[in-house]
């Protein structure tokens, strides 16, 4: 056999066990899971090594003979000192030592906490100052953006400077809900200005749309996939590969 | 049973088969869905299409089997447009699975490259391998930093297999800082985006493919101008075959023909873009948009009957 059929031979038959699950739990779906998940460990913890570990640190720390005419890499003792810190991430394992398991996650958390302002700034300023947004129109030339068809880039340009209504409205729109979902968020007071406790209810609400808009995303999301194991079954190998079908 | 108890009470197993029947047999249909491309893939297209032949692009591929129905789409489409080009490339995974399908996604698009009369795409002299990066805050920051060093010590795979350094490939041999690079796309199922856009932004064009869950979330950053272009789900993967088919223009401008996908923002104005015509465009997103359309019908369908069903009990006083 082909080993390219092969490959979807196994294919068809892993990705059976692993939905045979729907029917009832079973034998055949643990084996596959099982199989799936060694598979995945062996094949981290060698590419861990053969892609990252070796070439940054390994080499990098004992240095390395050159290949094909290549000069030899020099090794620099310093990367050894990052090896104890490393290990102590396995004292998490030991009862007596579990603490200094923590030196090395303080190490990343402190680097990551490091980076906050820079993401903050890189992150969510722009955002913010997208919020500033023209609410009032500048031209009542027409409410909505006209077409452009047949004319120049200068004029399209200069009408693109305009703020039409449907814009403003839209800005409006965006300006408003920044607001209002911000004002969800007052926890630490008692709302009984009747205005704050209002645009808190209102900002309820549209968070309530944005994340039913995200959990409709999530089941689009969820269905292609389904669709993406249905199409190698069906068209891939079926139609394909066993059927010889274009 | 009532009507009302026998609407609530479908099987499991008789919902599974109807979304089996009803999502797998539009697939051997030729089904084509009326498509207006969301403005945000428009800036996605446009910005791969117009960038430099001069200049690599850096990729990072963060996707594996579990999304292949979108990310595979997108990684798909974004190798095809950059071959067919010639724009040569440096990719890189946060996870070791991903590189794996990453490496064995480019040498089938080449291997359809050169099918198609293209060129073939050869690692080290058309792309570079950059490997796995786990810990990609740290990655990121040395890219950003000293991109030149990084280069430096990253280790490759030359054309016949031999080890090398990055940095002694033809592909980056210009490369000395981030901006060298003409362009980031990332295509992912994560959120590595976030991560990467967020210490970024400003440095290096970026360009985010992503799955439908994290695309909402993403929208924000397109708007406000973080993101050159975004393209999001099963959806954004259809907006781009459709482009790289029927191509993109301003509706100002000359050119292109009446199944040409037009777009009124001013900063394309007299602008065509063409696509691929001729080529493979219409593939993956193409068989499965109208497959979802069918899903979702069904999904629609079972919530109304649910609801009916519902209503019907509390009318008869049921709990």
């Amino acid at each position: 056999m082909d080993y390219g059929v092969l490959k979807m031979v196994v294919g068809v038959i892993v990705t059976l066990g692993l939905y045979s699950v729907l029917y009832r739990e079973n034998k055949f779906y643990r084996l596959v899971e099982h199989i799936f998940l060694g598979l995945a460990s062996g094949f981290a913890i060698i590419s861990y090594w053969k892609e990252t570990v070796r070439g940054d640190w390994y080499d990098q720390f004992l240095g390395r003979a050159g290949e094909a005419g290549a000069p030899d890499q020099p090794g620099f003792w310093m990367y050894g000192a990052l090896l104890p810190i490393a290990l102590m991430g396995y004292m998490a394992f030991s009862k007596k030592n579990a603490w200094m398991s923590r030196i090395p996650i303080l190490i990343i958390i402190g680097l990551w906490a490091g980076q906050q302002i820079e993401v903050f700034n890189n992150g969510w300023i722009p955002q913010l100052l997208n919020t500033m947004q023209p609410v009032v129109p500048t031209t009542w030339s027409s409410l909505t953006v006209p077409g452009t068809t047949g004319m120049s880039p200068d004029a399209i340009a200069a009408m693109g400077r305009e703020v039409y209504f449907s814009e403003a409205l839209t800005n409006l729109a965006l300006v408003i809900t920044f607001v209002t979902v911000l004002s969800y968020f007052f926890f630490s007071f008692d709302l009984k200005n009747k205005f704050v406790a209002s645009t808190n209810k209102l900002g309820r609400y549209i968070l309530m749309v944005g994340l039913g808009a995200i959990f409709g995303s999530t089941v689009l999301m969820r269905f292609t996939l389904v669709i993406d194991r249905l199409f190698f079954i069906f068209i891939e190998f079926l139609k394909k590969t066993v059927f010889g079908m274009s | 049973m009532s009507l009302a108890k026998k609407l609530q009470g479908f099987s499991s197993h008789a919902l599974y088969v109807a979304l089996i029947l009803f999502a797998g047999l539009p697939l051997f249909l030729k089904v084509q869905v009326p498509n207006e491309p969301e403005a945000s893939t428009i800036d996605a297209f446009a910005f791969i299409r117009q960038l430099p032949k001069d200049k690599p692009v850096l990729i990072e591929s963060d996707w594996s089997l579990s999304t292949r129905g979108e990310s595979g789409g997108q990684f798909e489409a974004l190798m095809r447009m950059l071959m067919r080009e010639e724009i040569k490339f440096a990719f890189y995974s946060v996870d070791p699975i991903n590189i794996a399908v990453a490496r064995t996604t480019i040498g089938r698009l080449s291997a359809e490259n050169v099918k198609a009369g293209g060129k073939e795409y050869k690692r080290w002299d058309d792309y570079v391998d950059l490997g796995v990066k786990p810990g990609l805050e740290a990655t990121i920051k040395a890219f950003d930093q000293n991109m030149g060093q990084a280069l430096a010590t990253n280790r490759t795979f030359k054309t016949d297999g031999s080890p090398g350094f990055a940095k002694d490939s033809p592909v980056l041999q210009n490369v000395k800082q981030l901006k060298d690079f003409s362009a980031l796309v990332i295509v992912t199922g994560t959120g590595s985006w976030q991560i990467v856009t967020d210490r970024l932004n400003g440095k290096i064009p970026i360009v985010a493919m992503l799955t439908g869950v994290m695309s909402p979330e993403a929208l924000p950053y397109h708007k406000s101008g973080q993101l050159a272009g975004l393209s999001g789900g099963i959806k954004g993967v259809y907006d781009l075959e459709s482009m790289m088919e029927r191509g993109l223009k301003h509706e100002s401008a000359s050119g292109g023909d009446k199944n040409t996908v037009t777009t009124n923002n001013p900063k394309y104005a007299g602008q065509y873009i063409p696509g691929f015509p001729g080529k493979i465009n219409i593939d993956r997103a193409s068989a499965y948009y109208p497959a979802l359309h069918f899903a979702l019908f069904l999904l629609i369908a079972l919530v109304v009957i649910g609801n009916v069903g519902l209503l019907l009990s509390k009318r008869a006083g049921g709990n």
